[in-house]
């Protein structure tokens, strides 16, 4: 547990998450990412167990060799490293494509850690100012108990970069004029900071705003973005087309989506302005082939397997994830981070279920 | 207002109210006719360009060929000396979507004795379906050909329809028998809608199915042996994606634990099988089937503790169970394409004890049919009081897995198919 706290701390010195070559990277992140194998190899017999099918030994592994445990595996099986009373909170992930839900388990090092660690990355970009904040949904997202799981923790998690919490969305989820005028009149010609899901955003704020015919001027805003291009497939959305029409009703040219999971909440990778997605130095991404899942080479899209230093009262610091994407470089973005780069371009898709009970 | 939802597949414009309002036309069992009409069928779909890529086609045509309708005519008068059978009406098939054949053999056996039919069929989109489909229609609607003549081409109907209990409930009570492919959720489904008094049904549960091969006896194989079995397995186990019935999902080894080497290298050489031929299957492998075969076997590892086998393979998952019988949890977590659990043996006898109730069919290799059979009818005389499961319905040799039977699940089809009746006249004696 020291092990890894102490290379954690020692990140989270530095002055940003992206000042780190990959063999920098290297020296701190494998045995980072080994003492969280050992730990959960110790406290976790069903990561144990996966452990030892394949065949390992925890005395001589490499980091490499770790295995990486299926995101499914939250839906089913409850996976924890510390006892029932050390847990503090309960994560779960709203599973779209299943009914079933992941649960996932957080003591308070890992809670503490994951915020420590999502305010080291999102401040690089935002400044460690709090910015007044404009949340791109309607009031009640978080105080409705059904939809609180996903989105609402998504904005509750976000809320601690901003203040004077304005929503630009009221209950039937029209935008709200008054409001954002109001907020946009008493802050002028300052940064402002945008939050919303992807989807949201484009649905109910960017649409909306093109069919009502009004435009707003918030070309001082930063817009944090996130919850993946799922819902917006159908449309045929890309990310350039996504901001073009934002700069367009809103004047927004500052736009950072990223990438995350209620299995590795706070190492999230956050979108560059050159558009790509940058793992900060907790975090790694290895892509394997669509085809076999083997390693793919370089440039050629994916299944995403992703590695985090944080989950520590969890076995989730390795895992297969069902996204697809494509590792554009390691350490020379034109945007001067380091670290590996990539985009991510959409889920699997499911194969229909064909069993014997299948008539189709 | 059901017969709007309903799509008449063949024959070609025929309707669908007209069929079911006529008196379902009924034939002496292996009539001429329904002989002419199938054997027909089977040489078109035999010279058919279209059907010669895909070796179920040729296997469905191959096995419909006139010597087998006489040989099955032969075996069907010898089974019934003394006795007469005949047809028992309208047969109602609901036919799966996981073996696009399977809804022939089920239409053609009753239609050869005699049963008017009507069938349901998947409205998956399916090549081959499409190609049996077609090569029907032009049996039953080209007016130029005697056999759109035969009377016997009336008593075909092919539809498809959503999922719909409506017209489940109005097929079920016109069918004088219904046979309900498609596993136990469809026997479900179809329980529900009530039929005639006299109507039977053929029910074709969820089954599992295993393979047993004597690794001793697979090591000492020539080479050329080798590589057919590996080719026979690939397809019992690949061609519909494992989830047909008759599929092997666990493979027994015999003298397994002795012979790790040349399991390995079996599957090394499946697997090297299906890197070349793996596009010719009916699905392929998806990259979420890959995806799913990672956590069906991680979910294994954690409630059951297996150990991951020839973990470098790219088209096998193989999971070993150190502790048989499987349990049927365990089974259902089964996601087919080529996830396999494998359980070492070390005598033929453990084996009725590691098989479930619901075992359909086990192919072997390396071993005689006679010993198998013995050695699971041990067990059963042995456990007869506890209602011993471990009965298996085929045993058949590895590569014959999918080869249809005439007796499936158990069932006799023909006679199922036919019921014994006695002329009036008899009471006079």
């Amino acid at each position: 547990m020291n092990d890894i706290t102490n290379i954690l701390d020692n990140l989270l010195s530095q002055d940003t998450p992206y000042g780190l070559n990959a063999a920098q990277k290297a020296l701190m992140f494998k045995p980072g990412l080994k003492a969280l194998t050992r730990l959960h190899f110790d406290n976790c017999i069903g990561y144990h167990n996966i452990f030892a099918a394949n065949g390992l030994d925890i005395n001589d592994f490499t980091a490499q060799q770790t295995p990486a445990l299926s995101v499914q595996l939250f839906k089913h099986n409850e996976l924890v490293s510390v006892s029932k009373e050390q847990v503090i909170k309960t994560l779960t992930s709203s599973g779209t494509t299943s009914q079933q839900v992941a649960k996932i388990l957080l003591d308070a090092p890992t809670s503490r850690y994951q915020t420590k660690v999502l305010v080291h990355i999102l401040q690089s970009f935002l400044g460690k100012k709090r910015l007044p904040m404009l949340i791109i949904d309607h009031p009640n997202v978080i105080k409705d108990r059904q939809s609180f799981s996903a989105r609402g923790a998504g904005i509750v998690g976000l809320s601690t970069f901003g203040r004077d919490h304005t929503y630009a969305l009221d209950n039937n989820m029209a935008i709200d004029f008054a409001a954002i005028k109001g907020f946009i009149e008493k802050y002028p010609n300052q940064p402002i900071l945008l939050f919303g899901f992807t989807f949201m955003v484009w649905q109910h704020f960017i649409e909306a705003l093109n069919q009502s015919g009004e435009t707003l001027d918030l070309a001082q805003a930063i817009l944090l973005h996130s919850g993946g291009w799922k819902k917006l497939q159908r449309q045929a959305l890309s990310n350039s087309d996504f901001k073009a029409a934002l700069e367009q009703t809103t004047g927004i040219t500052g736009v950072h989506n990223f990438y995350g999971m209620a299995e590795q909440v706070g190492s999230v990778l956050v979108e560059c302005e050159q558009g790509y997605l940058h793992c900060s130095n907790f975090s790694d991404i290895h892509i394997q082939s669509s085809e076999d899942l083997s390693d793919a080479p370089p440039g050629q899209a994916g299944v995403v397997v992703i590695e985090s230093l944080l989950p520590m009262s969890y076995p989730g610091h390795r895992l297969l994830t069902e996204d697809t994407a494509t590792l554009i470089g390691e350490d020379d973005c034109q945007c001067g981070r380091l670290g590996k780069y990539i985009l991510v371009h959409n889920r699997v898709a499911r194969t229909q279920a064909r069993g014997c009970s299948d008539v189709g | 207002m059901s017969a709007d939802t309903i799509t008449v597949l063949a024959p070609k414009g025929c309707s669908y109210l007209a069929f079911i309002e006529t008196e379902p036309a009924m034939f002496a069992p292996f009539s001429v006719e329904s002989i002419a009409l199938v054997s027909e069928f089977s040489q078109r779909l035999m010279s058919d360009s279209r059907a010669k890529s895909f070796g179920d086609l040729i296997a469905l045509a191959y096995w419909f060929r006139k010597a087998h309708l006489f040989e099955l005519k032969q075996n069907f008068i010898n089974q019934n000396q003394g006795c007469r059978r005949q047809a028992r009406g309208l047969a109602f098939h609901i036919t799966p979507a996981n073996v696009d054949t399977m809804f022939v053999y089920s239409l053609f056996l009753s239609l050869l004795v005699g049963n008017s039919n009507i069938v349901r069929v998947s409205s998956k989109k399916s090549q081959k379906q499409d190609i049996i489909i077609d090569v029907l229609n032009q049996l039953l609607c080209d007016t130029t050909n005697t056999t759109s003549n035969n009377p016997a081409a009336q008593s075909v109907l092919i539809i498809n329809y959503p999922h719909n209990s409506q017209i489940n409930d109005e097929l079920s009570q016109l069918a004088d028998i219904r046979l309900i492919w498609g596993g136990d959720q469809t026997i479900k489904t179809l329980s529900q809608s009530s039929t005639k008094p006299t109507c039977i049904d053929l029910k074709f549960a969820d089954k599992y199915s295993s393979a047993l091969i004597d690794a001793s006896v697979l090591k000492d194989a020539g080479e050329q042996t080798f590589n057919q079995l590996v080719s026979h397995f690939v397809n019992d186990a690949y061609l519909y994606g494992q989830q047909a019935c008759s599929s092997p999902r666990t493979v027994f080894w015999l003298n397994g634990e002795k012979q790790q080497a040349i399991i390995e290298r079996f599957w090394r050489c499946v697997d090297g099988v299906l890197n070349e031929k793996r596009h010719t299957f009916d699905h392929g492998i998806q990259t979420a089937d890959q995806l799913n075969k990672v956590t069906k076997s991680q979910q294994l590892a954690i409630d059951y503790g297996v150990t991951f086998k020839s973990v470098n393979l790219r088209w096998v998952t193989c999971v070993e169970f150190a502790n048989a019988p499987i349990s049927q949890d365990a089974r259902a977590l089964h996601c087919g394409n080529g996830l396999f659990y494998q359980v070492a043996l070390k005598q033929l006898n453990d084996l009725a004890s590691m098989l479930a109730d619901n075992e359909q069919t086990l192919s072997y290799f390396g071993l005689e049919h006679k010993q198998i059979s013995h050695a699971l009818e041990h067990k059963q005389i042995s456990h007869a009081l506890e209602q011993a499961a471990g009965a298996v319905n085929r045993i058949v040799p590895i590569g014959c897995a999918l080869t249809f039977s005439t007796v499936w699940d158990g069932y006799d089809l023909p006679q199922s198919l036919t019921c014994e009746y006695h002329k009036g006249n008899k009471s006079k004696h």
